[in-house]
């Protein structure tokens, strides 16, 4: 396990009648190679948590263990830290600041201390990573579209060969097509570099789609931790805590109802559209038969 | 030439507008360069009518709605709204005031220290006597569901609730028409849902006029007529299903369909009847005969 938050509590402005209990006797691991999905509406703990992840923020109570060590000791290297747990924040792009593409994405190997060289090789590394070619280098950030700009804003994290990738709503904003491309990106990244990803989503399409295993926050609380057929199983649960099920299974939820017997890993409706009309035809086929 | 404009909707003919940016030549030297975002629209949206707008990042349907209350003006061509050119600066108020806008973020559009305080802000600068602007603010707060957030302060609000003040706020001056700029883009599920369902009363009950830009495709679901840009013109026009019937081109112009049409598409491809005006799911539920 990498990336290990025991028991860990945030109580916002302690002591004061704004008091409030952000984030709840939190347990969670981030383990090595998978693909994390956290949910939970507005004000849930949801970016409290990832900030702690990142260490931007000291518990009230609790611990976090990177690689078995507590990352609150004296002794640990936070910034270190803080490269190998790289945090993208929403919109990016507004942290974007330098005149060309190429310099922005060297800004954080250049402070790392690395040589020139290494700087550059990181810089092509993290820009080839998130499908800008050298064509990109030398343009201004700001004249990018939306979806490029925050491809350089996530290319700037790359470049410091995080071991886990937090991404705070990576496709708030974006078009369809801008939106699939990013995630696709991701996905990519997470396979061939072995990056662990921490995925944070308002979108349950999107959630269903790409993560492996799903954690859902409620009022600074661990609600369920599960994979996403498993925690989507719980529909009206969900909704009562603000949350919607992915279109693809309210369907199968609501067709199961009337006899049929769909999986709620069918995310793609090209998939369930299949298997509802297998399961139809044999029906029909067992009635003339 | 004569032309007829209407004073009961929005209307465009030949509008044209380009931004100035700077942006490298390939001499590698930068320039101010003309980057047309609007190119010879013609359109027409009438009093009372639902229209969403698609259309990839940077495809013009930002650019689009700041003419419609004046915030941009043409290059060339004309904008009218409700019968008043936005080039003549005469009637830059009375356009303002009745075509109101919602943007993404709620955070960058709440000023009042108490919910009631920003629903009136925008009521009290068009001069209102003191019990005019107080009845107005108590209806618009009504309009929205958020009566009993008043005498709150808006920054406890979360997102959904934010966005319905800063609705409450515009309708407090009682536009004939808001355009909704992305305005869900920021909330969770449940925000987007509760701002949906105000978008589609106010155009319901209230009459009024609404423009939603959005890159939901579900949500666009819910207008009467859809307009999709691209490259800063007007590609399709009409209602939904006959805009999301065109998967193909939609998806050239980096756009979708929503997941329910698509699901619809693929169960009529395999062989089960449905028709082609079920667009949504609780409709589809119904064309999926039980086992």
């Amino acid at each position: 396990m990498s990336l290990s938050v025991q028991n860990l509590s945030y109580i916002y402005a302690k002591g004061t009648p704004y008091e409030k209990k952000a984030l709840d006797e939190i347990d969670l691991e981030v383990k090595d190679g998978e693909f994390l999905g956290l949910i939970g509406h507005t004000g849930s703990g949801k970016s409290t948590l990832i900030q702690h992840l990142n260490a931007l923020l000291k518990p009230t109570t609790g611990s976090i263990f990177f690689h078995g060590q507590s990352i609150y000791e004296k002794s640990f290297d936070l910034n270190q830290f803080r490269q190998k747990v790289g945090l993208v924040f929403q919109y990016p792009e507004h942290q974007l600041f330098e005149e060309n593409v190429f310099l922005d994405v060297s800004f954080g190997p250049k402070n790392m201390g690395l040589s020139e060289k290494e700087v550059k090789e990181r810089a092509r590394y993290a820009l080839d990573l998130v499908g800008l070619d050298p064509s990109f280098d030398r343009r201004s950030p700001f004249l990018l579209s939306g979806g490029q700009k925050r491809r350089v804003a996530i290319a700037g994290v790359l470049a410091m060969k995080p071991e886990i990738l937090i991404l705070d709503e990576p496709t708030a904003g974006l078009d369809p097509r801008g939106k699939t491309e990013i995630l696709d990106q991701i996905l990519t990244l997470h396979k061939t570099e072995k990056i662990s990803v921490v995925l944070v989503s308002h979108s349950m399409e999107e959630i269903a789609k790409y993560v492996d295993r799903l954690v859902v926050l409620s009022k600074g609380k661990k609600r369920y931790d599960a994979s996403p057929a498993e925690v989507f199983a719980h529909r009206q649960e969900l909704e009562e805590i603000g949350l919607l099920v992915p279109q693809m299974i309210y369907i199968a939820e609501k067709l199961n109802q009337r006899g049929f017997c769909l999986s709620y890993d069918l995310h793609e409706p090209k998939d369930l559209a299949e298997e509802i009309v297998r399961q139809w035809k044999a029906a029909a086929q067992k009635e003339r038969g | 030439m004569r032309i007829d404009i209407a004073l009961n909707g929005l209307q465009t003919k030949e509008l044209t507008f380009s931004y100035q940016v700077f942006a490298e030549e390939e001499d590698n030297s930068m320039q101010m360069k003309k980057m047309t975002a609007l190119d010879h629209v013609d359109l027409f949206i009438e009093e009372g009518s639902f229209v969403a707008i698609l259309g990839h990042n940077g495809s013009g349907k930002s650019t689009l709605s700041k003419q419609f209350n004046a915030l941009l003006a043409p290059d060339s061509g004309d904008v009218w709204v409700y019968g008043n050119n936005t080039k003549e600066e005469g009637q830059l108020w009375k356009i303002r005031q009745s075509v109101g806008m919602i943007f993404q973020n709620p955070d960058n559009q709440i000023i009042g220290n108490l919910v009631e305080e920003d629903v009136a802000f925008g009521a009290e600068n068009l001069g209102l006597p003191t019990e005019e602007i107080i009845s107005r603010t108590r209806e618009s707060l009504a309009a929205v569901n958020m009566s009993e957030y008043a005498t709150h302060s808006p920054n406890r609000l979360s997102g959904g609730q934010k966005q319905r003040v800063a609705i409450a706020g515009i309708l407090a001056m009682r536009p004939r028409c808001i355009i909704f700029d992305e305005s869900t883009a920021m909330l969770d599920p449940m925000g987007r849902k509760e701002v949906l369902e105000i978008i589609k009363e106010l155009n319901q009950k209230e009459k009024i006029t609404v423009i939603m830009i959005t890159h939901y495709m579900e949500e666009a679901l819910e207008a009467g007529h859809i307009l999709v840009m691209d490259k800063g013109k007007i590609v399709l026009e009409g209602k939904p299903e006959e805009i999301f019937a065109q998967q193909d081109y939609l998806y050239e112009i980096g756009l979708h369909v929503p997941q329910s049409v698509e699901l619809a598409d693929e169960l009529r491809k395999r062989g089960m009847d449905i028709p082609l005006s079920v667009l949504n799911l609780e409709d589809l539920l119904k064309e999926i005969p039980s086992l």
